[in-house]
């Protein structure tokens, strides 16, 4: 059985590449900072709350609203979860903050999905998922890598997010995930948005 | 570190399963081992040295002119 993950390296993993788009479409973040979360995800630097607050402060302030929606506290698994797998595509549906600037490939492209692994590949020391939809999720990436989940095999859920493999993941505790946090006042709020948005 | 914007396939290497991406201000090299059908003028997005999707052409070129008007 795996390890538990420690709820920064949870972050980490999810929001990495976030500040990727940050650098390169928003202009919102350096070389040299990407370069420090980069260290932090790969655990060759120790985690700096504080840094990462200055980087991803959206992020952080999307946590603070569920955790005070859901009465837990921001940095724990359960809500890491809650808010990349239930409210982040939300979120950017509801144009929050920097997604109403962000072109619509962008937006789509930093939805977070579950995904069936189908095939593992191996090349130059880089693992990389084959991929297909898990129920209706709607996703451009044929693949994405595995670096970061080596434990997966095809069969697999896993979480994505852009072009990284996350985590895997039960259906079970994705169904529960699901039932609960889009019960919440703040999700409902989020879609009615988005419907506004869309009309 | 990867870059986070469409990059134009110009070069595929179909026996080392290798494309090239023209970044406008670099080139770099991507497996398209998860998208073997990629094609040259494909615009692609590369996580970890692979190739992971294209995005289509005409929304490509718009987020790059964007960015070229900005950057100027």
């Amino acid at each position: 059985m795996t390890a538990a993950m420690a709820p920064d390296e949870l972050f980490l993993r999810y929001a990495y590449s976030c500040a990727e788009v940050q650098r390169d479409h928003l202009h919102a973040v350096t070389d040299g900072e990407l370069a420090k979360v980069r260290r932090m995800l790969d655990r060759e630097d120790a985690t700096d709350d504080a840094f990462l607050k200055s980087v991803y402060p959206a992020a952080f302030r999307r946590l603070e609203l569920i955790a005070k929606e859901t009465k837990s506290a921001p940095l724990t698994t359960e809500t890491l979860d809650a808010y990349f797998i239930v409210y982040h595509n939300a979120f950017i549906d509801a144009g929050d903050g920097s997604y109403a600037k962000l072109p619509r490939w962008t937006c789509e492209y930093c939805k977070v999905h579950v995904a069936r692994v189908t095939e593992v590949l191996v090349q130059d020391g880089h693992r990389a998922f084959r991929i297909e939809p898990y129920e209706h999720a709607v996703f451009r990436q044929a693949g994405v890598s595995g670096d970061l989940v080596p434990e997966a095999k095809a069969g697999d859920l896993v979480v994505i997010h852009q072009g990284w493999a996350v985590k895997t993941v039960e259906p079970s505790y994705y169904e529960r995930l699901k039932k609960a946090y889009q019960a919440t006042k703040l999700f409902s709020g989020l879609t009615q948005k988005a419907q506004a948005l869309r009309s | 570190m990867c870059l986070a914007i469409p990059g134009k396939v110009i070069e595929i290497d179909a026996k080392r399963q290798l494309a090239t991406v023209d970044y406008e201000a670099e080139q770099r090299e991507a497996s398209t081992a998860l998208l073997p059908e990629v094609k040259v003028g494909d615009y692609v997005l590369v996580q970890a040295k692979m190739v992971v999707q294209t995005v289509p052409a005409d929304e490509a070129r718009k987020f790059l002119d964007t960015l070229r008007e900005g950057a100027a």
